[in-house]
This record gives C-alpha cells, sequence and structure tokens, in this order.
C-alpha cells in the first residue's frame, strides 16, 4: 500500500534540490545587483528577506494553492498538485534564507574586489567573477542551508504538492500523512532518513564554516 | 603618459573634504614622491590618479582628455595603462602563484616571463604553491608589488610599498622603480613615509600634503 | 595544506551537489519515461476523508476498476479531513471526492459547487473511551445521553474527552451530538481539541484516558494494530451514530469536461455494482455496502445533513 522509501527519499531530493537550486541562483544575482545600489536601499532589501525567512511554509503553502488552483490567477496553467508547484512554492522557502546567509558577505567583499580589479586597470565587469570566485565557500554553505530548508519543509509540499502517492509524495508529506494515519513505524524510517539527510548537511556546513571560510 | 589634477576636491561624506584645491601635474616619465603625515589625503589622492576615485570636484586630465566625461570604453583603454598597489595588500583566494597572475590572467596576457623574473629575483620560488591567507604581511606586500611589476604600466601607482619590507627587498623595488623609469620612461608616483637616500636620488619632483592640501613641491 | 583541504572540499561538495541533482533528476526522467510508455494516461485528482485512505479500500477499488475495464486512469489521490476534502472539490482542485460529513456535504451542494453521484458505503461511529468508563456511558440507553454523562463526569473532574476540531466528518458528528444534548462543552478544561487526524487523536484519547468519537473502520484498524493500552468501545448508537459514505463530482468549471465525466461516471457504476460486491466480500464491518439499505441511508443522510 505505501510507496518505497527509496523513490519518497529521490524524489525529496529532486524536488528539493531543484527548488534550492533556483533560489539559489536568484538570491545570487540579487545579492550582485543588490551590493551594488546605495547601503541604505540594499538594507532595506536585505530586511525584507530578514522577515521572510520567519514565515511558516504553510502560509507560502497556502498562497501558492490560491495562485494555483483552478479559480486562482494561475489556475490555467494546471500545475496543482504537481512536483512543479513544490518546487515553486519552495523556491520562495529557500530564497530568503539564500539570501540572507550570502548578501553581507557580498556587501562587505564587493568595495574591495572593485577596488581590487582597478587597481589592476581591469574594466570593473570583471568584479563580480571575482567577487564570487572569492565567495565561493559561502555560496557553497548557502546552498547547503537553503537546501536543507527546502527538504524539510512540509506547508507548500501538502498543499500545494498534495502528498500524491507516486507523484508528489516527498519525505515530509510521506511522514505526516502516514502519522495521521497512525502508521508511526514507516513515518519513524522517513523521520530517520531526513535526520539522518540533515546532519550530514549540517557537518558539512560546519566543515566549511571552519576550514574554508577566511578573511 | 599625462597626468594633470586640476583643482580636484574630495569628500566622502558629502560634508567633510579630505582634499582640498588639489592642482598638480604629472609628467610623463618620472619618479614623484608624495610625503606627509597619516590622514593627510595621500591615499585618497593616489586612487584619484590612478582613477579608482572619482573625485567629487574638479577634473583628471589624462593626455590632455578629462576622464570623466570620456565614454566607458575610452575609459578602460585609459585605466589599463594604470597600476595601483594598495597599502594592505588585497589577494584573493588561492596560492600565491594564482596571485600574481591575477593581472596577466584578468587582461589575457599570456607572457609569464616577467613573472618569472620577479619570482627569482625576490626571491619567492618556495613560496609559489603557498596558500594567500597564509602569507605573512611582508610577503603578501612583495607578491602585489610583483604583480604590478609584471604587468610593466606605463604608470606605476604605490601607496607606502617600503612598509612591511626588509631592506635587501627595499632597494630591489627602488632599483626596479628606476628601471621603469629610465629604460621604459615610465611615470611613478609613490606615497611614503621612508625616504630613502636612494629613492630621493632618482626623484622628480616631491610633494608635500598636510591636511588635503598641498604644501609644498620641491624638484 | 590549507589550499589541498579547500579544493578538495570545494571538489567534493560540488561533486555531491550535483550527483544528487543529476542522479534525482535522472530518475525523475526515466520514471517520466516509464510512465509515458505505457498508453496515454488519464491522471484525475480525487480527494477522500482520510478514513477511507487508511482503511485502503479506495486503492482496492481504483486497482479493480482500471482490472476490470482495461482502462489506465491515475487516480491522484488527497487524503484529508472532509471538511478540507469538500473545499477541494468546491475549488475545482479535485474533481472526484469521497466523503462523510452530511451537514457539510448540503451546505455545498446548495450553492451549487458539488454534485453528489451515489451513496455507496457505510459503517458507524463509535464512542470510545478508558475500560473504566469513569462516567459510565456503557450504561446510557443512546448516545446522547452519553455525552451528557461525559459533561458531568468532566465537571466533576473525573472523565476528559479529546475533540479532533477539525471539521472532519466525525468532527462534525461530534458537535451535532452535543447540541442535541444542549450543552456546550467548548472552552472546559476537560475538552481538549486535537486538532489532528483521527489515528494521532486515538491514540491521544489512549494515551490521556480520555472518551472520543471515532469510526469504527479506524478504530478497528489501530487495535488490529495492537497500538491501544486501554480504549475500548463503549457505546454504539444506530440512529445517531451512523456513518454514511457518499461520492461527489465538482461542479467547478475545471471538471466540466467530457473526459472527466465519463471517468466519474463510469467509477460510480462500477462502485454501485462490482465494487458493492468487493465491500461486502472484503471490507464488511469497515465500510459496509450500501446496496440494500439505500432508503435507510438516504434518510439518515438526510437526516444528519438537517442537524446542522
Amino acid at each position: 500500500m505505501v510507496e518505497s522509501i527509496f523513490s519518497v527519499t529521490l524524489r525529496s531530493l529532486y524536488i528539493s534540490s531543484a527548488a534550492s537550486f533556483f533560489a539559489f541562483i536568484s538570491a545570487v544575482i540579487l545579492s550582485l545587483i543588490a551590493s551594488r545600489a546605495e547601503k541604505k536601499k540594499a538594507d532595506a532589501i536585505l530586511g525584507i528577506f530578514e522577515a521572510l525567512v520567519g514565515i511558516p511554509t504553510t502560509a507560502i503553502g497556502l498562497l501558492i494553492y490560491m495562485l494555483l488552483f483552478p479559480g486562482g490567477p494561475l489556475g490555467s496553467l494546471r500545475i496543482l498538485y504537481t512536483p512543479l508547484a513544490i518546487i515553486i512554492g519552495e523556491i520562495f522557502v529557500a530564497l530568503p534564507i539564500a539570501y540572507t546567509t550570502m548578501f553581507r558577505h557580498f556587501q562587505s567583499l564587493r568595495g574591495t574586489m572593485r577596488e581590487l580589479v582597478l587597481s589592476l586597470g581591469v574594466p570593473e565587469k570583471h568584479t563580480s567573477s571575482i567577487l564570487l570566485r572569492e565567495l565561493s565557500p559561502v555560496l557553497v554553505s548557502s546552498y547547503l542551508t537553503s537546501f536543507s530548508r527546502a527538504i524539510g519543509e512540509l506547508g507548500v509540499a501538502l498543499i500545494a504538492g498534495g502528498g500524491i502517492e507516486g507523484y508528489t509524495n516527498v519525505l515530509t508529506t510521506a511522514i505526516a500523512i502516514q502519522s495521521s494515519i497512525g502508521n508511526y513505524e514507516y513515518a519513524i524510517w522517513l523521520g530517520l532518513i531526513l535526520i539522518f539527510m540533515t546532519i550530514v548537511l549540517t557537518l558539512l556546513l560546519k566543515f566549511i564554516g571552519e576550514y574554508l571560510i577566511w578573511k | 603618459m599625462e597626468i594633470n589634477l586640476k583643482n580636484v576636491w574630495h569628500s566622502y561624506d558629502g560634508s567633510t573634504f579630505v582634499l582640498r584645491n588639489i592642482d598638480l601635474l604629472f609628467r610623463n616619465s618620472g619618479v614623484y614622491l608624495i610625503v606627509g603625515p597619516n590622514g593627510s589625503g595621500k591615499t585618497t589622492l593616489l586612487k584619484i590618479t590612478s582613477l579608482i576615485i572619482k573625485p567629487s570636484r574638479g577634473e583628471n586630465i589624462i593626455n590632455g582628455k578629462s576622464f570623466w566625461s570620456l565614454d566607458e570604453r575610452e575609459r578602460e583603454n585609459l585605466r589599463s595603462n594604470i597600476i595601483y598597489v594598495h597599502d594592505k595588500p588585497i589577494l584573493v583566494r588561492g596560492n600565491v602563484r594564482h596571485n600574481l597572475e591575477l593581472g596577466m590572467k584578468l587582461k589575457k596576457k599570456r607572457d609569464r616571463t616577467l613573472i618569472e623574473y620577479y619570482i627569482d629575483r625576490y626571491k619567492l620560488r618556495d613560496l609559489e604553491r603557498k596558500s594567500a591567507n597564509k602569507l605573512s604581511a611582508g610577503q603578501a606586500k612583495v607578491i602585489t608589488l610583483i604583480r604590478a611589476l609584471s604587468l610593466k604600466p606605463e604608470v606605476l601607482i604605490l601607496d607606502e610599498p617600503f612598509t612591511f619590507l626588509d631592506s635587501q627587498r627595499s632597494e630591489m623595488l627602488i632599483e626596479d622603480i628606476e628601471d621603469i623609469v629610465e629604460k621604459e620612461k615610465g611615470l611613478v608616483i609613490i606615497a611614503t613615509h621612508y625616504m630613502y637616500k636612494e629613492l630621493k636620488e632618482i626623484s622628480t619632483q616631491q610633494i608635500e600634503i598636510i591636511n588635503g592640501e598641498i604644501q609644498r613641491t620641491q624638484q | 595544506m590549507f589550499n589541498i583541504i579547500n579544493k578538495t572540499a570545494i571538489f567534493i561538495i560540488s561533486l555531491l551537489v550535483i550527483a544528487v541533482a543529476v542522479g534525482s533528476l535522472g530518475y525523475y526522467i526515466w520514471k517520466e519515461n516509464q510512465s509515458s510508455s505505457m498508453p496515454a494516461k488519464n491522471v484525475i485528482i480525487v480527494s477522500t476523508t482520510t478514513s477511507l485512505y487508511q482503511i485502503g479500500v479506495l486503492d482496492d477499488l481504483f486497482n479493480s476498476f482500471n482490472n476490470l475495464t482495461n482502462m489506465n486512469i491515475s487516480f491522484n489521490v488527497l487524503a484529508k479531513g472532509s471538511g478540507e476534502a469538500l473545499r477541494l472539490l468546491a475549488d475545482g482542485s479535485a474533481c472526484i471526492g469521497f466523503v462523510h460529513a452530511p451537514s457539510l456535504e448540503l451546505q455545498y451542494m446548495n450553492q451549487g459547487k458539488i454534485e453528489r453521484l451515489a451513496i455507496f458505503g457505510y459503517n458507524e461511529f463509535i464512542l470510545v473511551g478508558p475500560k473504566s468508563d469513569p462516567a459510565n456511558v456503557s450504561q446510557a440507553p443512546n448516545v446522547i445521553e452519553a455525552f451528557k454523562r461525559i459533561y458531568e463526569a468532566g465537571e466533576r473532574g473525573d472523565a476528559k474527552f479529546v475533540s479532533r476540531a477539525d471539521l472532519s466528518g466525525t468532527n462534525v458528528r461530534e458537535l451535532q451530538i452535543w447540541n442535541l444534548t444542549k450543552l456546550n462543552p467548548d472552552g472546559k478544561s476537560w475538552y481538549l481539541k486535537s486538532g489532528q487526524g483521527m489515528s494521532q487523536t486515538l491514540l491521544m484519547a489512549d494515551n490521556l484516558n480520555a472518551y472520543t468519537l471515532t469510526d469504527i473502520g479506524t478504530y478497528l484498524k489501530l487495535a488490529g494494530q495492537n497500538k491501544f493500552n486501554n480504549l475500548v468501545i463503549l457505546k454504539k448508537d444506530p440512529l445517531y451514530l451512523i456513518n454514511v459514505y457518499s461520492m461527489y463530482l465538482s461542479k467547478s468549471s475545471n471538471c466540466d469536461n467530457p473526459n472527466t465525466w465519463y471517468i466519474a461516471y463510469k467509477f460510480k457504476d462500477f462502485l454501485m455494482d462490482q465494487g458493492q460486491q468487493i465491500l461486502e466480500t472484503k471490507y464488511k464491518g469497515l465500510v459496509d455496502p450500501a446496496k440494500g439499505s439505500e432508503s435507510m441511508l438516504q434518510q439518515a443522510w438526510e437526516t444528519l445533513a438537517s442537524l446542522g
């Protein structure tokens, strides 16, 4: 009756790595743009994203539902209860985390890197690539943080994805649905996998923090 | 290259001016020394001269053209001939070799012979593979200096180049500066506390700056 | 040294990330191809009350339906409480629904959002509680009296009651019965709101030595897995505790197409014919077939719907 843990886990990985990838790319582009803006403006944007970090994922899930249900503004796309709906919702979950964990580094280092580029008589447009290379450990850890946020969230996956077995069922929805029908044993296994994966990620983060970030 | 600062004023915060009414002419080929106490505006003056900072007021005329009213492409062209070396060395992630080649990589230059020459001359062969963040202040400084020298710039602007340098390397650097001016007909501008005799001998002009204003110049 | 760690680490991590992304993407594409290599697939979204999902009866019915009709319809099941399941039908987010909350069903029908296709099965709600039965409900003449006794015992501090408080079919029925007692337990310290599904609420009641109302299917399923220490059936009441399962079709424009209608009516026909036999032979006691009790069920449904 219940789906194999293996395929639920793989689907989770696929959906949350896609979501965190897009969130990460957008966060990098936003950071590059915002780090060139005035400090006041950049701080205001950062403030908004910091506030968004705390929004319950259920609220984001409901928002996505209201956009995508057949009577909603984007209902004609017919993507409610598909993996794509979860990916879209999780982008909004992961983006604020990705942005807030990387932006300060962009802001503090851009000035220095710009001066370095100009001082070598190189066009200013090369600043971004130097900056990205310089921030690579920050970017890796930022990606991992947003990935673990995406894979661990329930609200969007349940409301916009529906937890359909064999299609949109991911680790968190499987845990929620299976425990709601009292199948705690199965739910615990899924929980252990989730815990295992987040622990591995956290260890990677710690490793990066200790060995790779230098100033 | 001829750099002419005309009535330059500069302020970082819009109210207090760190540079006031600067008029200076750096003629092609020669060594210009800028001296003055800490906080007198030497670094700001150098960064304006090297086209990194746009002055709040006044003009920076390069070879007869007002630099900041040129379009982006012309600016990039002029700027590529001017190399500035920071007081506090700026290095990027990676090893010494990568940092030495950074300028060449960005400018897509292939020829590495000058880098090899300077590595040997300044005895840095052992450091080549060392990570940039494991260097001492003196080593970091030498590397940023070599990075600039090996680009063979028409204009070389050095901010406190002798800090952290031992006397042997300081002497080498002065020789290299002399070479640029004598052989390559380059222009070198140096802000420094250390008044080496050799440096004084080769200098075209000494400019003293105090509190953001030029106190006196001396041939 | 540092440099080596730096490069190796970034290399390994990027490899990991890429491996995970490519691996899962590859798996996904493979899986998609696998399903698309089958004959054209009709997908229909179904919302259902959790109890039917848990009993496993729907999966069974869907498989038999596909086998019997040689169709290959993929029923994408959303397991929710009846309140949410009906809301999804009204929104057109799901096209077919299986629910058991007559008063809510009537509301949505009156709004013209859903259409009832059939009453296909029933079982009963039961009042369960601790073996010791502190409120002595097992001796009550009917369930209304039993609820009154729980209220009194609760006020004395002898009993507790767990409510699902989620507008599920079970919760709606519980509130209807409290209405009939003319007593209002809301806000009392012994009246606990779980806000959770039936299974979790039952396990909670078991741990707290509390009473609760449940559908018999979920109770028996968990009791069969030995999940209870102390929770027993204390009161049945054929008049007020009948639990009627109906099948609905959404009237939203999203579901208004010949294909969906065809599948819905085809499935309804199957459900009321061969489906009834499946219920009779495999799910007797969990979900009884409606066949043979149609008028009784229709009447019970109307009474329950009118209780509001």
